[in-house]
């Protein structure tokens, strides 16, 4: 009787077991076309939690702009050329510093801001840099060349 | 007596749970805090070890007699550079300005590969290239002198990534090594070269020269005006506008805000160009309800919009479609050839089919009256130069920006092979093969990568 069991048992698990296997077999061939779009989401979804946690209660176009300050120092040679990697860099961002890009879940604005900066949409114009001129920062990046102010952010080259 | 024992027993239950839990709590942050500081001295040791074998590398390029060596070294250059980069950027030093160390490792790399390139394609390298390359070399051996010392005292265990004293709450890194490094970068910054050459990192490709923004100067409420034009085009809405600011970018704007008359949030952003007064890009930001209308209607309104705006003759050339949004890209055609450089990007909403983006600064920064040249080549010997197992589904004519923005006028051919598509770009003067793009087609729209 027990062994009986065991053997149903076993068999549900195969049975489990192949039809997962199966369909996803199946999906992995479909999904080769989406590759561009799924390392996109990937990014997207990055760069949708650091504007929650650098830019949350700013103005849209802040939010865009954050963003895209991402996006700008990917393609520059000052900075590192990965998405994650400019994200990362210790000490970079203080949202990624204190835990915020984790502890806060981007809502749907923060999406669309991302997406947009994404899609090409810079209100900053190529800026590297943004800050609170209404905290303490370091010194030398007063140095930089600001090109505009949204919301508390003032953001430079 | 049997109250007072009581007391201290649980006293001794109390104190012993604080000691266990500060124990637990310190030593775990003990372990987390040296977990990161070898990562930070993993970095600077291959910092080290990657600068010390550019200066290596880049003096025996100057000694070598051949090119295949020559190649060979310019590559790992390359890769070596390329780990320097990285290694720099895994360093606490966030607050400090790093920039300047940062690019020119990354321009040592890039200028390298672009060497390499030349040689392989059998291009002549100039004694001004070998001369840049000289002057990286004496800053990298400069460089590589004061990373050495910096190495004593980090291998003497003199000096950690992090303060010590109250680790428990700070991750300050001590000065003297930030200290030491930004001085470096300092030093970089006054007397590094600045160099332009045919690759992405040049310095030219950081600020391209404005060529499409054309016209006198417009006043505010100027501006205003042009602006309420386009939004009267784009939503039954009634909103007021007005300048917010101006933005000195690559090009000098108004930024001029929409919104209702009960105020809150504005409904849509715009940048007019003060020269000329050309819409730069706007936003609609309203939220978008569920789509309703179909894909060609969508491209049809953005091409729609594009014509009143003054942009005409362009052809749409790619799309995403996301959320309840569609974003059409456009290019001119100008006697028969696509200007890839002065695309223009449309979106719209799916649900009512008004037009919520537009973003015209590309077209704003590259376009200008140019003398293309004649092409060299026919399409027939383009055909036969093509890999025979491709079936050759169109072919056009397309000016192509590369990545130091050079334009090359290009024979775009649109291929297939199997079930994949491909564009492959044949420079119609030199017959050279270009680019190749894959287009991938998902539900979402026409990629190419």
């Amino acid at each position: 009787m027990r062994n009986k069991r065991i053997i149903v048992f076993i068999i549900i698990l195969l049975i489990g077991a192949t039809t997962g296997i199966v369909p996803s077999h199946y999906n992995a061939q479909a999904n080769a076309q989406y590759y561009a779009l799924a390392s996109r989401e990937g990014e997207h979804m990055l760069l949708a939690r650091i504007v929650a946690g650098e830019a949350e209660g700013e103005p849209y176009a802040g939010q865009v702009g954050v963003a895209a300050v991402i996006i700008n120092r990917m393609k520059n040679p000052k900075f590192p050329s990965s998405i994650p990697d400019v994200i990362y860099q210790p000490g970079a961002f203080e949202s990624v510093s204190n835990g915020l890009i984790w502890s806060r879940y981007p809502s749907r604005t923060h999406f669309e801001a991302a997406r947009q900066a994404l899609n090409g949409w810079d209100p900053t114009y190529g800026c590297t840099f943004f800050w609170n001129p209404y905290k303490p920062v370091s010194r030398w990046i007063w140095s930089r060349t600001i090109v505009t102010q949204i919301g508390n952010h003032v953001f430079a080259k | 007596m049997m109250k007072k024992s009581y007391i201290w027993l649980i006293s001794f239950i109390v104190l012993g749970g604080l000691i266990f839990g500060y124990w637990s709590i310190s030593s775990r942050a003990f372990s987390a805090e040296n977990a990161l500081e070898a990562s930070y001295q993993r970095g600077f040791y291959n910092l080290l070890d990657h600068v010390n074998n550019l200066n290596l590398l880049i003096s025996k390029t100057q000694v070598t007699s051949s090119d295949e060596q020559r190649i060979m070294l310019l590559t790992t250059i390359w890769h070596q550079a390329e780990g320097a980069r990285n290694s720099l950027a895994s360093l606490p030093l966030g607050d400090r300005d790093m920039t300047n160390m940062q690019k020119f490792f990354a321009q040592l790399g890039d200028f390298s590969y672009r060497l390499a390139e030349k040689l392989v394609k059998k291009q002549s390298v100039s004694d001004g290239d070998w001369e840049t390359m000289n002057e990286f070399r004496k800053h990298v051996q400069s460089l590589n002198q004061e990373l050495r010392r910096l190495q004593d005292n980090v291998s003497a265990g003199k000096i950690r990534w992090q303060d010590k004293p109250d680790s428990l709450f700070s991750s300050r890194q001590v000065k003297g090594v930030g200290d030491s490094l930004e001085s470096i970068d300092e030093k970089l910054k006054k007397e590094a070269p600045t160099i332009t050459y045919d690759g992405p990192f040049s310095d030219h490709v950081e600020s391209p020269t404005v060529k499409g923004v054309t016209g006198e100067p417009i006043s505010e409420s100027e501006a205003v005006k042009i602006a309420r034009q386009v939004v009267a085009k784009i939503t039954d809405w009634n909103l007021n506008g007005d300048v917010v600011g101006k933005t000195k970018g690559s090009i000098t704007a108004y930024t001029i805000e929409f919104r209702r008359a009960n105020g809150g949030a504005p409904d849509i952003i715009m940048d007019v160009s003060e020269t000329g007064g050309h819409v730069i890009w706007f936003l609609n930001t309203r939220e978008i309800g569920s789509p309703k209308v179909a894909i060609k209607q969508a491209v049809d309104n953005a091409k729609a919009f594009l014509e009143s705006m003054g942009y005409k003759d362009f052809e749409a050339t790619g799309s995403l479609r996301e959320n309840n949004t569609i974003t059409v890209s456009f290019v001119p055609k100008v006697r028969d050839v696509l200007l890839y450089p002065d695309f223009i990007k449309v979106e719209v909403a799916l649900d009512t089919g008004e037009i919520v983006g537009f973003n015209a600064l590309a077209y704003l920064t590259f376009h200008t009256e140019r003398n293309l040249p004649e092409p060299k080549i026919t399409e027939d010997e383009v055909r036969a130069s093509l890999n025979k197992n491709l079936s050759i589904d169109r072919i056009r004519l397309a000016l192509i920006p590369d990545e130091a923005l050079n334009e090359k006028l290009c024979y775009e051919v649109d291929v297939k092979l199997n079930s994949d598509r491909y564009f492959i770009y044949i420079n119609a003067e030199t017959g050279i093969e270009e680019r190749i793009l894959k287009v991938v087609e998902t539900d979402k729209g026409t990629m190419t990568m």
